[in-house]
């Protein structure tokens, strides 16, 4: 923009200077209160007074905190592009929720959001820490005050002055394209909801460490590590929704290094909550349980740490803005100290956790298999599946630290490695509900699968009947072969698929066997058969929806039609092809069946620099059985490129051989409406098939010199297509012609997926089952101390009880 | 035992990974699957609907271009891309890319083209 046009832009209102001004205060306010209510926590522990000091401290960061929020979305939702974040992530076309949301959708924002729902989670579980309060303050406002300093310098209050004026530009940048869709609403909040309450068991056992007392931090972090379990778990999915809707691939996951990021956290988890039920009812692992509750947080500052220092270079495709160096250098030091002082510490008390807190004899006696060597199992395979996905992950750092070049871990690695934990992890998840904890013959606990396995077999079977009876599953051939041992051979894609699916079904079947049983004694109590299931269904609803999916690529034309996977395909044109909210109309026909309109969404993005770039969105079509997907690539009005021809040349364009014969013009050079034009001979071509003979006629497309210069007149050619003068060069008498379709012409591919509403369904027992399973784990009545005594397996306690009923049921 | 599983893992994984090489090196491994970050030359991008090819140029940071060849639909937002990752073998004339992964400008998330792959 010129000077002129620059100095004419409105200056900035002083509320809108007044408010980021006040944002960027509050988040130095934070840093400083959260630095202050982390030294006095650690120190209340031996003075109680300070603790309430820093309970202050960390209140205010915690107000401070709220209000950058706040204040961040005020700027946000009034269009104040003077700031520069909130030009780079929002415009005036935006809608309210969408700008909301736009307040989290760059790295700043991020880090904030981070924040706020740590914040949240501490003061949530503030009274359930009890006697471990004070230094829990003081980890989590470590922590906290770091996050706030990496804000002071990505912060998201950068004022953009001109001439040293906070001039308001007319318009914002918006949001990336990929992000405006509902999931943006909602999928960030629910993740960093996850994210924010891996710091309850982190911070606990901290505390726990810190103050020699591991004795009942596990019940305390029990219920909101179950809940962060639920929210990470629901955010994984609906990161993956997200994908299926918005990217036109056509799955939900693909290992990529950002979603590897909160899933490593959320196996980690999964083995935390397991091992605390071993330090319940025997009051064993007393020391592994400390490492799990603390491995979730550390992980995941690692993998944020991975994935935003840009050390993976360009092997992700989640492109996140480089980090301000200082941000980065306070993210690594608080990853450092974590790890060092956690690790550190729990290396110097293990040798005293083991001798004082963990009964010395086995109590019980030794007989078959007991649950508590399933757990044992069943988390070193979850541990090392994590420790598996995460070392995918930092392959390209490993190989450039050890100076080699980088490498990248491909998606299908990753299939490929990672079967060999998940099976058996799925065995144990089928078996461990069956073995007691006193101990169960191995016949025995085998001799239960039985009937899980017959019943899994009969729907096994009714799915392959369902398959090759009903028309919707297009004809699922057995196409494609999948690797196996790294290419050593590869074995038929439909077959694998079914047994990982009859694996995770057979998962489903065992748990809801155990259920059916449980249920009458305690409701709560089965929630976690009730979770085993969901990961059964929602697993096999993933492998079903992409090892049997059906794909085709066709091409067809506005108002034509085309067949693909049985379906017929009639659009039926557009809107406004500028307009981002614009949908192409495309009737989807099955034979004998009712046309059902599609509207994936298309529309031509002008970026910055100008040019038009083509986005789609793909459709999809739910069904109770599967969904048929279709994804827009593109849309095309040219049928050839731009030719050049000389006087006299002979071309073939698509079905046309077409002559140009000479340059024409009517009326005088300089005037408008002079019209240039450039003389054709036509021949139409018929097919090879047709008999007929092949028609040739003259046709002329014309420049039309007008008042805003130069104008098109096309020649048409045939029902299809048009033509049109691209360039002219009266010296040379030469031309170039363009050739174009009348209707445009959409490049799809369709997909057939089938059981992909089992994902959802998987993904909403899982959540319910764990939110239940909190209720049931929550802290009741006052938070008070317990000795270990009071700890020992007891009737009152329910695990215990169910367990203990479980045992005589089967003793 | 847990020794072994995970060692195997740590193996699998560095053995099995694919390299990342710049332009020269791709071209003296004609036939080897490889993979090239590079800037993609937006004016050279030709998607051609019918024949269900993609053609653009790639210059990689030491400012080697290659011509790339895609076969499949044109490729999502591939206009609005800085980055390209490009995976595939290099050919006689030209790297015959089996999949192109997009990295556009914007900060949060990433888009991804090609064939069925990743993406968020």
């Amino acid at each position: 923009m010129e000077v002129d046009a620059l100095s004419k832009l409105p200056t900035a209102p002083q509320w809108s200077v007044w408010v980021g001004d006040c944002g960027a205060a509050a988040v130095v306010i934070a840093a400083v209160a959260f630095t202050l209510a982390s030294l006095l926590g650690f120190a209340g522990n031996r003075k109680p007074k300070l603790g309430s000091f820093a309970l202050g401290f960390f209140g205010l960061g915690c107000v401070s905190l709220f209000s950058v929020l706040g204040l961040l979305a005020t700027l946000f939702l009034n269009d104040r592009f003077e700031w520069s974040y909130v030009r780079g992530h929002s415009d005036v076309a935006t809608s309210a929720g969408l700008k909301f949301a736009a307040v989290w959708s760059g790295q700043e924002g991020s880090f904030l959001l981070w924040a706020c729902c740590t914040a949240l989670f501490v003061l949530f579980s503030l009274r359930v820490a009890g006697p471990y309060r004070s230094n829990y303050v003081g980890v989590s406002s470590l922590f906290l005050a770091a996050i706030a300093g990496i804000l002071v310098f990505e912060s998201p209050f950068v004022l953009s002055t001109i001439h040293g004026r906070p001039l308001v530009p007319p318009d914002g940048a918006g949001l990336a394209p990929s992000l405006l869709n509902y999931w943006v609403i909602i999928h960030p909040p629910t993740i960093f909801l996850g994210f924010g309450s891996l710091i309850v068991p982190f911070g606990l056992a901290m505390a726990a460490l810190i103050q020699k007392d591991p004795s009942d931090w596990v019940q305390r972090a029990r219920s909101m590590s179950l809940i962060s379990l639920s929210l990470l778990g629901l955010g994984l999915c609906m990161g993956g929704f997200w994908a299926y809707e918005t990217l036109g691939w056509g799955g939900f996951w693909a290992w990529d290094p950002v979603e590897n990021t909160s899933f490593v956290p959320w196996c980690l988890m999964t083995a935390f909550i397991h091992a605390m039920l071993v330090q319940t009812v025997k009051k064993r692992w007393v020391n592994t349980t400390l490492l799990l509750g603390g491995l979730p947080f550390l992980s995941f500052m690692y993998g944020t740490f991975l994935t935003r220092s840009g050390l993976l270079g360009d092997t992700s495709v989640h492109s996140f803005a480089e980090m301000d160096r200082s941000a980065l250098r306070i993210l690594a030091g608080l990853g450092i100290i974590c790890i060092l002082s956690f690790v550190g510490l729990l290396a110097y008390r293990w040798k005293g956790f083991k001798s004082a807190y963990e009964p010395s004899v086995e109590s019980t006696p030794r007989e078959g298999l007991r649950r508590e060597s399933m757990y044992a199992f069943g988390n070193s395979l979850l541990v090392i599946f994590a420790l598996a996905t995460g070392f995918g992950m930092s392959v390209p750092l490993v190989m450039s630290l050890t100076g080699k070049k980088p490498r990248m871990v491909e998606e299908s690695l990753y299939h490929q490695v990672l079967p060999w934990f998940f099976l058996p992890i799925l065995l144990f998840m089928a078996l461990a509900p069956f073995v007691s904890w006193n101990g169960t013959k191995a016949k025995v606990a085998f001799g239960k699968l039985y009937g899980p396995l017959c019943v899994t077999i009969f729907i096994v079977g009714c799915m392959s009947l369902v398959m090759s009876w009903t028309t919707w599953a297009g004809e699922i051939r057995n196409e494609g072969t999948v690797s196996m041992l790294f290419g050593a051979f590869s074995i038929p894609r439909i077959p694998w698929t079914m047994f990982l699916a009859a694996c995770c079904i057979f998962v489903v079947v065992a748990n809801a066997w155990r259920l059916a049983a449980m249920i009458r004694t305690s409701k709560l109590g089965a929630s976690g058969f009730l979770a085993h299931m969901g990961v059964g269904v929602l697993m096999a609803g993933l492998i079903l929806s992409r090892g049997l999916e059906q794909r085709k690529e066709v091409l067809v034309q506005d108002f034509g039609q085309s067949t693909a996977l049985g379906y017929l395909l009639s659009p039926k044109g557009t809107g406004d092809i500028l307009d981002r909210n614009n949908r192409v109309q495309i009737d989807v026909q099955r034979l004998n069946e009712d046309p059902v309109r599609f509207t994936p969404g298309f529309y031509w993005r002008r970026s910055g620099d100008g040019e038009l770039n083509p986005m789609a969105w793909p459709y999809v079509h739910r069904e109770p059985l599967h969904d048929v997907y279709l994804a827009l690539h593109g849309m095309e009005f040219n049928a050839t490129e731009a030719t050049p021809m000389k006087q006299g040349e002979t071309k073939q364009f698509d079905r046309f051989k077409i002559t140009f014969d000479k340059m024409t013009r009517e009326g005088n050079p300089g005037q408008p409406g002079t019209k240039f034009g450039a003389k054709l001979k036509i021949v139409d071509q018929n097919e090879p098939t047709d008999t007929t003979d092949d028609t040739t006629f003259d046709a002329e497309p014309r420049w039309v010199l007008g008042e805003q210069g130069i104008e098109q007149e096309p020649a048409v050619l045939g029902e299809d297509f048009f033509m049109t003068i691209q360039s002219m060069d009266a010296d040379s008498q030469s031309v170039s012609l363009q050739l174009h379709f009348r209707q445009a012409l959409y490049a799809v591919e369709l997909f057939v997926k089938p059981f992909t509403p089992l994902v959802w369904l998987g993904t909403g027992t899982l959540t319910l089952a764990l939110l239940m399973s909190a209720i049931y784990r929550r802290p009741r009545g006052p938070a008070k101390r317990n000795t270990p005594e009071s700890e020992a397996v007891s009737p009152e306690d329910p695990i215990a009880k169910d367990y203990a009923t479980a045992s005589t049921a089967q003793s | 035992m847990a020794v072994l599983a995970v060692s195997g893992m740590v193996y699998a994984f560095l053995n099995n990974s694919v390299e990342y090489v710049t332009v020269a090196q791709a071209k003296e491994r004609v036939g080897t699957e490889v993979h090239i970050v590079g800037d993609i030359q937006k004016e050279t991008i030709r998607q051609q609907l019918q024949k269900g090819s993609v053609d653009f140029l790639v210059k990689d940071e030491a400012g080697d271009a290659i011509p790339v060849h895609y076969q499949g639909p044109p490729i999502s937002n591939l206009g609005a891309a800085t980055k390209v990752v490009i995976i595939g073998k290099m050919g006689e004339q030209y790297f015959e890319a089996k999949k192109v992964l997009v990295k556009c400008p914007s900060k949060y998330e990433g888009e991804e083209g090609g064939k069925p792959k990743s993406g968020y």
